[in-house]
Parts: structure tokens; C-alpha cells; sequence
């Protein structure tokens, strides 16, 4: 039986107050801005649970947007060459379209970023590092856009207006540099009001900043961030 | 399970401790970053004039009743992180140093919520769901109205209201910059990984050189305001100052940069 000695009634409520607000103290302490983690918790599940209705994935307006998935971006990631590759055949396996963004920094950038810096850098480290992999190489029937030197695909009018054009409404986005490319992409995809999905791709394996990336700030641009494998039930009556 | 006085007295005792423990730890980790989102010596504010073809321009992003006052409707989410960093103090002493400077100030206004906000749009993207189920930024409204101090004034330059995020988006804010021969913005005010990074992103992508003020901005959690001055703004940003730091820029620029 469980006895709680804490002298004389009057005080115990006294105490359980405080003992409970000591808790609460050290559930907020242990995760900084615990009410906000709640209230951000609350708001996404609400948000996920309204954008359900858009997922359906018709492979006639369904798109797979590749951004930058480049030698020169993959070399040291193996499981996103895997990953990646995984989600080219799963779209082809669905007869989605699928557009091929890719990177080149253009003409030398009047103000470059350490982003920019760090991309130059990598596509410099070898010859065949701006191609795509031979696995996952374009198509006859893909959309292969000009390479570009900004952040988002979207920049300039050419992907939204191709997508447009050809109805695609419902697009899937996939590609390595999350923090960089990846993410101006999306937050542009959402502005131009398509249905987004992005794709986890990494088998997991991600670094802290690409899982924060996903989990702080793409959520809120985009109408799901899953694996390839959720995306694969969703789609699989088709 | 007997639990007597003296454990409960020292189990307070450590919640007390904790407690008193909690805000000096964030202060300090809080110390920490601004030291750590310190601009690199070689992109200092020195070469970036040397190299600049036009002017500089303060761009105040969304600051809104809603945001900023502590009546308003996503204040609380706001709240601690825009406490730690004293936001509008920040924002206001900004401001400040850029009509002191002759530094044009640019406000990029996000959408006022009003009936059939969004309507014309197949896909609301989440955070125009959130806005349009919460109705933030109403036109006609407090929440909607500029904060005291916060709110263009004869001289400033009032962009159309961006639709979702980034306050270049379908809006006049780069036409009415180049107007005025734009080249360096500095970025403050609301959401940290949310329309200020958006901002930032789409300056970027469009040829500004682009600095963001990481104390005069806040997000809806520490973790997440964290996460974008540590990680993503360094990264696709130019530089990452602090208010002191930009005062003192904005006080001394020139109305236009040399060359």
C-alpha cells in the first residue's frame, strides 16, 4: 500500500501543487520550449490530418522532381545513391513523369554564399561530377530542364511553366542537398500551388541537420514528408 | 512507496534549483550561439561595401500585432524565443539606426487574412491552412495592423503582400528595390526558418547579397530558430550579424554605397 507521509492534511494539497510544478519544471527543462514542442505537435497533426485528402497520386499529374541528384552531390552517400535510385524506379514503376533539375552555378555568382562556395567546390572534384548517375540517368519521355544557378528549380518561370502546361498538379520532390537546394525547391512548389511531397530519401541514414530539416521546417511547406516506402502504400492501387 | 518531509523538501529543492538553472543555461546557450553566428572575418561589412554597385536596404518581414504584441493571436508561439532575444527591441533599434543612417527601410507584409483569403488556390500549402483556420493577420484588425513603431512610415518602401512565405514571391518588393538601385539587404523580424529564410532564399536566388539579423528574428520554438541561425542561414546566406553588429553598419552607410 502506498502511503504518503507528509504531516497533517491542510498541507497536502499545498504540497501536491508543488510537487507538481516541480515536475512540470523538469519535463520544461529537459525539452526547451516544451509548451511550444505541444503547440507545434498540435498544429502539425492538425495540418497533416486536413492534407490527407490530397493524396492520390493519379500518375497522369503526378511529377518526380529530381533536384540535383548529381555525381558530384552523391559520391560520399552511398545510401542516398540507393535511395534515390529506389525512388526513380518506384516512379517510373508508376508512370510518373519524372523532371531532372540540375545545378551548375552558371556564370560566377556576383555574391556567393558559402553554399554556393561548398556546391562549386564539389562539382569541381571530378569530370563526370555535374552528370547524373548512369542508374538513374534521364530518359526518352523524362523532362530534363537547362541546369541552373539558383537554389529552387522553380527560379525563372521554365519548370512551373512546363508543369502547368502538362497538368502535373501533384508533385514528388527528391534529392541530396536538403539544406541547400532541396529545401528552396519546396518552400517554391509551395508558393506555386502544386500538392507536395517530399521524400526521405537516405534510408534513414540522415544527418542531424537533414532530420531537422525534415522535422522543423518542411512540414510546413509541404503537404507530406515521408519515405519512399508510405509513399509506396499510398500509391499502390494504381 | 513512504515518502517523508525531508524528500519531499529535497526534491523541491531540486526542481527549485533547476528552475533557477533553466534561464541561466539558455542564456548561456543563447551566448553561445550568437558567438557561433558571428559573420566569417573575410565577408565583412569592409570588402562588401568596397564591392557593392548599389544601395543598402533594411527589408522588415511580417511585423505584425499578431507577432509581435502580446495580445496577439501567435505571440505565444512566438514568445519565448522572441523574449530571449528581445525581439522588438531588437526590431525597434534597427529601425532606428536605419532612418539615422538614411538606410531605406522595406517592409514585406505577409498576407492579411480576409474573407475568401486563399480561395483561388487547389492546394493550400500548410502554413496557409493554419492562417486561414486561424484567421492571423486579419485586414481590419489588431492582429493585422503594423506593431506601434514597427510600421512603414512616408519615405519607406510597403511591398505587396507575399501569399505564402518569401517576400520576393509574386510580390513588387524587388521591383520597388530596384527602383532605388538595391544590392545588399538586410533581413529581420518574422519566422526565423519560415518567411525570413524563405526571404533570404528567393534574395539570394535573385542576386542580392543577402544578411540576416539573427537576434532581430524569432520562430515558433528555441529548437527551431536554433536550427536555421545555426545551420541553414549561414549556409545559404551571405552573412549572419547580430543587432549590434547591423547598427552600427546601418548608422554609418552611406545613403549610397561607393560605386
Amino acid at each position: 500500500m502506498t502511503v504518503l507521509h507528509i504531516g497533517g492534511g491542510r498541507s497536502a494539497l499545498v504540497w501536491a501543487t508543488a510537487i507538481t510544478a516541480a515536475l512540470v519544471g523538469l519535463v520544461a527543462i529537459t525539452f526547451d520550449g516544451a509548451w511550444n514542442a505541444l503547440a507545434n505537435w498540435t498544429v502539425r497533426d492538425r495540418v497533416s490530418r486536413a492534407m490527407k485528402e490530397h493524396r492520390t497520386y493519379p500518375p497522369a499529374a503526378t511529377a518526380l522532381v529530381l533536384v540535383d541528384a548529381q555525381n558530384g552531390f552523391l559520391t560520399n552517400e552511398p545510401d542516398l545513391s540507393e535511395s534515390l535510385a529506389e525512388i526513380v524506379d518506384f516512379a517510373r514503376g508508376r508512370r510518373y513523369r519524372i523532371v531532372y533539375s540540375s545545378w551548375d552555378g552558371g556564370a560566377i555568382q556576383r555574391f556567393p554564399t558559402p553554399a554556393h562556395d561548398w556546391m562549386t567546390g564539389r562539382l569541381g572534384s571530378s569530370a563526370d561530377a555535374a552528370a547524373f548517375p548512369a542508374r538513374i540517368a534521364p530518359r526518352e519521355g523524362d523532362t530534363v530542364l537547362p541546369p541552373r544557378s539558383a537554389f529552387s528549380a522553380f527560379s525563372g518561370s521554365e519548370l512551373d511553366g512546363r508543369l502547368k502546361a502538362s497538368g502535373l498538379e501533384h508533385l514528388v520532390l527528391a534529392g541530396p542537398l536538403t539544406l541547400i537546394t532541396l529545401d528552396s525547391t519546396l518552400r517554391d512548389a509551395a508558393q506555386h500551388d502544386y500538392h507536395v511531397t517530399v521524400l526521405r530519401a537516405g534510408h534513414s541514414a540522415y544527418s542531424d541537420a537533414t532530420r531537422a530539416a525534415f522535422d522543423r521546417t518542411f512540414w510546413r511547406y509541404a503537404h507530406s514528408v515521408i519515405e519512399l516506402e508510405e509513399l509506396q502504400s499510398l500509391t499502390g492501387r494504381h | 512507496m513512504t515518502l517523508d518531509r525531508r524528500a519531499v523538501v529535497r526534491l523541491l529543492g531540486v526542481a527549485g534549483l533547476a528552475a533557477v538553472a533553466a534561464p541561466v543555461a539558455r542564456a548561456a546557450g543563447w551566448a553561445t550561439k550568437s558567438l557561433g553566428g558571428r559573420a566569417p572575418a573575410a565577408r565583412n561589412m569592409a570588402s562588401v561595401r568596397a564591392a557593392a554597385p548599389g544601395r543598402i536596404s533594411l527589408v522588415i518581414v511580417d511585423s505584425y500585432n499578431d507577432f509581435l504584441s502580446e495580445e496577439g493571436l501567435t505571440w505565444p508561439m512566438l514568445k519565448l524565443v522572441a523574449e530571449e532575444n528581445d525581439l522588438v527591441g531588437n526590431l525597434l533599434s534597427l529601425v532606428a539606426a536605419a532612418r539615422a543612417g538614411a538606410v531605406r527601410i522595406a517592409f514585406a507584409p505577409h498576407h492579411r487574412y480576409r474573407e475568401g483569403s486563399h480561395s483561388g488556390r487547389k492546394y493550400l500549402n500548410p502554413s496557409q491552412y493554419m492562417q486561414v483556420s486561424s484567421e492571423s493577420f486579419a485586414e481590419g484588425r489588431f492582429g493585422g495592423q503594423f506593431y506601434p513603431g514597427l510600421a512603414p512610415m512616408a519615405d519607406d518602401i510597403v511591398a505587396s503582400e507575399h501569399s505564402s512565405s518569401s517576400g520576393f514571391a509574386e510580390t513588387d518588393l524587388r521591383e520597388q528595390l530596384a527602383a532605388i538601385r538595391v544590392s545588399h539587404i538586410f533581413l529581420a523580424g518574422c519566422v526565423s526558418n519560415t518567411c525570413i529564410e524563405a526571404t533570404a532564399r528567393t534574395g539570394v536566388d535573385l542576386g542580392y547579397h543577402v544578411t540576416v539579423v539573427t537576434d532581430a528574428i524569432a520562430a515558433f520554438s528555441p529548437a527551431d530558430h536554433d536550427f536555421a541561425m545555426r545551420t541553414t542561414l549561414p549556409l545559404i546566406a551571405h552573412r549572419t550579424v547580430t543587432t549590434v553588429q547591423a547598427v552600427a553598419e546601418l548608422r554609418g552607410a552611406p545613403a549610397q554605397v561607393a560605386r
